[in-house]
């Protein structure tokens, strides 16, 4: 269970984000909203690259504000358009993410073989086509144990035989570790592939229940 | 709009834009450091210098071809941009109106250097040594041509390599850690201000260590020499932020404590600062004594450490940050004069920690920052 507790977010005195409470119980959530709503930065405030006031607390007792070298253990983030050094290959990525993430040989090679990505995963990614950066950066979103995966726009620039694999990685994450999910994606989840639980639009700075 | 003004436009301006920071310290460089009424003697003087000794002229050669690079970099890491996609278009015009647009960007961003090497041309023909006036005429016109050739061939056949820096020597296959993506950052995409900084550096601090400036030994000299030195690299740490800011973002999301975070960055600057370890050691004994051998890398690392603290303190503007190194020069300069050697080191850590920890998790990019 996770607690979004009294979170305010502004820019130039113009609120963008106003959540007076909000329980992330263990489900797959789709947060819809049209461009500009504030999905995007909710998402960069649960996974602590914003400033903000307010709180995100886990299980009621690990706090972003308070125990925040814990917290960011447990939950991941992967952008909508990631970026990083364009002379890092995708595994000295992997490899720090799993120094400092945690996980192990097994669960990557499993996401590499799942991910296909073992062909270029030892290439810069500057040499990468956009799709293959964000197969890499969905590989690090589910590398340690987490217990809150946020997917900004998950399914953009892969290709259609990527899709079905991500979605399985999120039902089986879901089903068998338990692992909360916060989607953000303006193309639809396809109904079998994984139970989206709950629909979330974010409307007037705040999250409404669809 | 002509393709000149848009190739300016895209190319051109962006490019002064960019390297603000690298300009303005070029600018103090070469012309900050004399006082007004010697500069015209001054410049004299070194484009004489260039113009009667071939070494020295190889030197500047050298120097001249670090800013073609960067300029050849520029352009080519824009054409690799996906939002500057449609500029293969012009691989479409006759070869001679591509070449005329193509030929005013590459003269437009080159610039700086061009007037500078036209200067010690027309001084080298007036004072009777026209080889040297030949020579700096046919390098640069080689450089630009050479470049623009390069940019075509790029125009003409998008698929010829994404980025040249990737092939280039400073990259290796080994596992990196945090603080060698910075480092490699700085040998991949800071080259030219990484060869600048560190020589200035060194010729600072020779110049010191040399008693240029002082006849006895004092090791207060010394660290003021040194502390010139690290002012030079302020640029290399501003630039450092905002790469730290950008396609470093991610590390924010990682579970690293706050104190190794600022460990790593610490790691980072003595890695910067070997060349000038490896200065004092050759110093050592005659020209350095034991003493100071022991406190000057931590002064080093502690001085670059703070540089690189304030600029948590939002707005990153680099002209807010130019006034705050002024002032840490300006207090670290009356507390060298005093021997408060001890009391500079904590003072400079303690700062750092203090506008880290100050600092950090209110750091935000904004639009109009950097």
């Amino acid at each position: 269970m996770i607690q979004l507790q009294d979170i305010h977010k502004s820019y130039n005195q113009q609120e963008v984000v106003s959540i007076p409470f909000f329980t992330f119980e263990k489900q797959i959530y789709w947060l819809k909203g049209i461009n500009g709503s504030g999905k995007t930065t909710l998402l960069k405030i649960i996974a602590g690259l914003l400033p903000f006031e307010g709180d995100v607390v886990i299980e009621g007792k690990i706090s972003l504000k308070k125990n925040r070298t814990e917290y960011l253990r447990l939950v991941n983030y992967v952008e909508a358009e990631p970026l990083y050094p364009s002379f890092l290959t995708g595994l000295d990525l992997l490899q720090f993410y799993r120094r400092t993430k945690g996980g192990n040989k097994e669960q990557s090679d499993r996401l590499i073989e799942l991910l296909q990505v073992s062909s270029f995963i030892g290439n810069p990614v500057g040499t990468y086509s956009s799709g293959m950066l964000k197969k890499i950066s969905l590989l690090l979103a589910f590398t340690g144990q987490p217990c809150f995966i946020l997917l900004d726009e998950p399914l953009v620039t892969i290709d259609d035989k990527t899709v079905p694999v991500v979605n399985s990685i999120i039902r089986d994450y879901h089903e068998k570790q338990g692992i909360i999910f916060l989607l953000t994606s303006h193309q639809l989840f396809e109904t079998d592939a994984f139970h989206v639980t709950h629909q979330l639009k974010m409307n007037h700075q705040t999250i409404h229940p669809l | 709009m002509s393709v000149s003004q848009l190739l300016n436009r895209v190319i051109g301006i962006p490019f002064y834009q960019r390297n603000a920071g690298f300009f303005l310290f070029l600018f103090i460089a070469l012309f900050g450091i004399v006082p007004g009424s010697q500069l015209i003697s001054y410049h004299r003087t070194l484009i004489e210098a260039i113009l009667e000794s071939w070494a020295f002229m190889m030197v500047v050669s050298f120097i001249w071809l670090l800013y073609g690079w960067k300029c050849y970099q520029f352009v080519m890491n824009i054409l690799s941009e996906q939002q500057q996609q449609f500029l293969y278009l012009t691989g479409c015009l006759p070869a001679r109106e591509q070449f005329r647009s193509i030929l005013l960007t590459q003269l437009f961003i080159y610039l700086p250097v061009a007037v500078y090497a036209l200067i010690v041309a027309t001084t080298g023909f007036v004072s009777g040594t026209p080889a040297a006036a030949v020579y700096v005429i046919v390098f640069h016109s080689l450089i630009c041509l050479f470049s623009i050739r390069l940019y075509i061939r790029r125009l003409r056949h998008p698929d010829s390599g994404k980025s040249f820096f990737l092939s280039s020597p400073f990259h290796f296959k080994i596992t990196k850690s945090y603080p060698l993506f910075f480092i490699w950052q700085l040998l991949n995409e800071m080259k030219t201000i990484f060869v600048v900084t560190k020589l200035f550096s060194a010729i600072i601090l020779l110049a010191f260590l040399n008693g240029f400036f002082l006849d006895t030994y004092d090791g207060r000299v010394v660290m003021l020499g040194f502390m010139a030195g690290l002012t030079a690299h302020c640029v290399m740490v501003f630039e450092f932020r905002k790469f730290e800011e950008s396609l470093m973002l991610f590390y924010r999301n990682l579970p690293v404590s706050m104190i190794r975070r600022l460990l790593n960055m610490a790691v980072v600057y003595s890695l910067i600062l070997l060349p000038e370890w490896f200065l004092f050691i050759a110093a050592f004994p005659e020209r350095l004594q034991p003493g100071d051998i022991w406190w000057l890398p931590l002064f080093g690392t502690g001085m670059l450490l703070l540089y690189h603290s304030i600029l948590y303190k939002p707005p990153m503007d680099m002209e807010r940050y130019l006034q705050w190194i002024f002032g840490i020069s300006a207090v670290i300069f009356f507390l060298v004069l005093y021997h408060l050697f001890l009391f500079i080191i904590v003072l400079l850590f303690g700062a750092a920690l203090f506008f880290f920890y100050r600092w950090y998790l209110k750091f935000e990019l904004t639009d109009g920052q950097i």
